[in-house]
C-alpha cells in the first residue's frame, strides 16, 4: 500500500525525520511516536500531498503522489478542527460524500453510535466536546474507505477508552483494505507496527 | 438550491425584467412618434394626371412609402361638393378644371432624413409640374422627439449593463467568499477535488439561464395571450444572456484561486 524510501526532511541544512524504507501494508494500524518538533506532522502532510519539501520518494500502491494530485486517496484528520461548527452532527459527516447510499447512512448511523453520537446526530457541532468533534471527522473519512487514513496526534483528542472505540471506528475502512498511519507522543496500544523516532531517525520497533 | 444563489436568480430577473420595460417602452413610445410621421401624409397637385402617374411608378417601390392614392379632378369635386353643400352649384363647380391629386402615406419608422431627402430631390424634378405639400413641422418635430428617446434608450441600456455586471460580480463573489469556509472544509474531509470549480459552472449556469428564460416566458406569454404588442427582437435576449455570462466570466477570473 505505501512505500516509503531514503525519506528525510531538512531544517536548516539539518535533516530530520531520516526513513531508510517503510512499508506499510493494506489493513494495517501503523503508530509512529515521538517527541515534538520531530516532524510528525510534516511527515503525514507529506504523504498527504500537501507538502513537497522532502527527500526520497512516498509511493501510494506503487505510484508517485504526483498521481494522486487530483485524486486524493488519502484523509489527513490533523490538531485544527475541520468541521461547519453551526451545522449538525449529520451534515458535517456527509459533506465530503457526493450522494449518501442506503448503506452508507446506516454505517454512518451505526458508527455513531459506537461513538456515543447516536441520540445527537441532529444536535449543532458547537454544542459537542472535543472528542466528539474527532469522532465526527473519523467517522467522515472512514466512511470514505481511502487508501491511508493519517490522524495527527492521535491521543491527543482520546482517553483509553475513547481510544478504543476511535480504532474500533476505524476498522470499518481498515477491514475495506485502507491502512491507518497515527502519530502520537507516546507509543499507543492495539496498534500493529510501531515506529519510534529517536536521534531524527525513524526506527521500526 | 442554496440560499445565496436563489438570492441572486431573483435579483437578476427583477433587473431583467427592469431592462426588458426600459425596451418596451422605448418601443412603444417610438411607435407612437412613428405614427404620427405615418399619420401625416404628403399632397401632390398636378394638371396632369400622367405626370402623377410616372411619379407614382418611380417612388412606389420604396421602402418608405406605405400607398399612394391618386385622386381624379372628377372626385375632388364630387369631394368639394359633399363637403361644403354645393349642390346648387354642381353645374358651375364641374366646369372649372381642377388638378390631380396624388396622397403619399408614409411608413414612419423608415421616413428619416435621407428617405425625405431623396423624396424632394425626385419631386425636384416634376417641379413646377407638380407641386406638394407637407406638413414639415410635424415631421420635424416626431424627429426630434424620436432621436432624443433613442439616445435616452441608448443610455439607459447601458447604464443596464453596466450595472448588471456590477451588481451580478459583486453578489457572486460575496457569496463565493462567504462560503470558502464550507469549501475549505471540503476539501480537507476527502471532498472530490475540482468540484468547486465545477459547482461555479454549474451555478453560472443557473445564474445566466433561469432568470433569463423566466423573462422570455413572460414575454412569450403575453404575446401569446395578445396582451402585449409590442415585439422584442430576439437578438436583445442574447444581449441579455452575454452580460450575464460576462459577469459570470469575470467573477471566475476575480476569484481565482478560491475556486481550486
Amino acid at each position: 500500500m505505501l512505500k516509503i524510501e531514503g525519506f528525510s526532511l531538512s531544517r536548516e541544512n539539518e535533516k530530520f525525520m531520516l526513513i531508510n524504507e517503510m512499508l506499510i501494508g493494506s489493513g494495517m494500524r501503523v503508530n509512529i511516536f515521538g517527541n515534538n518538533d520531530t516532524g510528525r506532522s510534516l511527515l503525514l502532510r507529506s504523504i498527504h500531498g500537501d507538502y513537497y519539501n522532502f527527500g526520497g520518494q512516498i509511493l501510494i500502491k506503487d505510484k508517485p503522489l504526483l498521481f494522486y494530485k487530483k485524486k486524493k486517496k488519502t484523509i489527513l484528520i490533523d490538531n485544527i478542527s475541520h468541521l461547519l461548527m453551526n451545522e449538525s452532527v449529520w451534515k458535517n459527516i456527509i459533506i465530503p460524500l457526493p450522494k449518501v447510499t442506503v448503506r452508507q447512512k446506516q454505517k454512518i448511523l451505526e458508527l455513531c453510535m459506537t461513538s456515543q453520537l447516536g441520540d445527537k446526530i441532529g444536535n449543532k457541532v458547537k454544542t459537542l466536546s472535543s472528542s466528539s468533534k474527532k469522532f465526527i471527522e473519523l467517522i467522515r473519512a472512514v466512511i470514505q474507505l481511502p487508501q491511508i487514513i493519517l490522524v495527527d496526534d492521535f491521543e491527543n483528542y482520546f482517553d483509553d477508552k475513547n481510544m478504543i472505540t476511535a480504532l474500533e471506528i476505524c476498522n470499518f475502512a481498515l477491514n475495506s483494505g485502507a491502512s491507518l498511519i497515527a502519530t502520537s507522543k507516546r507509543k499507543l496500544d492495539n496498534f500493529d507496527t510501531h515506529y519510534r523516532i529517536q536521534d531524527n531517525k525513524v526506527v521500526k520497533l | 438550491m442554496k440560499k445565496g444563489i436563489s438570492f441572486q436568480i431573483i435579483l437578476i430577473f427583477i433587473i431583467l425584467f427592469g431592462w426588458n420595460l426600459l425596451h418596451l417602452g422605448y418601443e412603444y413610445q417610438k411607435d407612437v412618434f412613428e405614427d404620427n410621421i405615418s399619420a401625416s401624409p404628403m399632397m401632390l397637385l398636378s394638371m396632369q394626371e400622367n405626370t402623377l402617374e410616372q411619379l407614382k411608378l418611380k417612388i412606389e417601390s420604396s421602402n418608405y412609402i406605405k400607398d399612394i392614392i391618386i385622386i381624379e379632378d372628377s372626385i375632388i369635386a364630387q369631394t368639394l361638393i359633399n363637403n361644403y353643400n354645393l349642390e346648387d352649384s354642381d353645374e358651375i363647380l364641374r366646369s372649372y378644371l381642377l388638378p390631380t391629386a396624388m396622397q403619399i402615406n408614409f411608413v414612419g419608422e423608415k421616413f428619416y432624413i435621407e428617405q425625405k431627402l431623396e423624396l424632394e430631390r425626385t419631386l425636384l424634378e416634376y417641379s413646377p409640374a407638380v407641386i406638394h405639400y407637407f406638413d414639415n413641422a410635424n415631421w420635424q418635430d416626431n424627429q426630434n422627439k424620436i432621436s432624443f428617446l433613442t439616445n435616452g434608450y441608448y443610455i439607459g441600456f447601458g447604464l443596464f449593463i453596466i450595472f448588471i455586471l456590477f451588481i451580478s460580480i459583486f453578489l457572486r463573489i460575496h457569496f463565493e467568499m462567504k462560503s470558502n469556509v464550507f469549501w475549505k472544509i471540503y476539501h480537507s474531509s476527502g471532498g472530490q477535488i475540482g468540484k468547486r470549480r465545477k459547482q461555479f459552472f454549474v451555478n453560472s449556469l443557473y445564474l445566466c439561464f433561469i432568470p433569463l428564460i423566466l423573462n422570455v416566458a413572460i414575454y412569450y406569454a403575453l404575446i401569446y395571450f395578445q396582451l402585449l404588442h409590442i415585439e422584442i427582437d430576439y437578438r436583445f435576449f442574447g444581449v441579455e444572456l452575454l452580460t450575464l455570462a460576462i459577469s459570470s466570466l469575470f467573477a471566475g477570473i476575480a476569484l481565482g484561486e478560491n475556486l481550486k
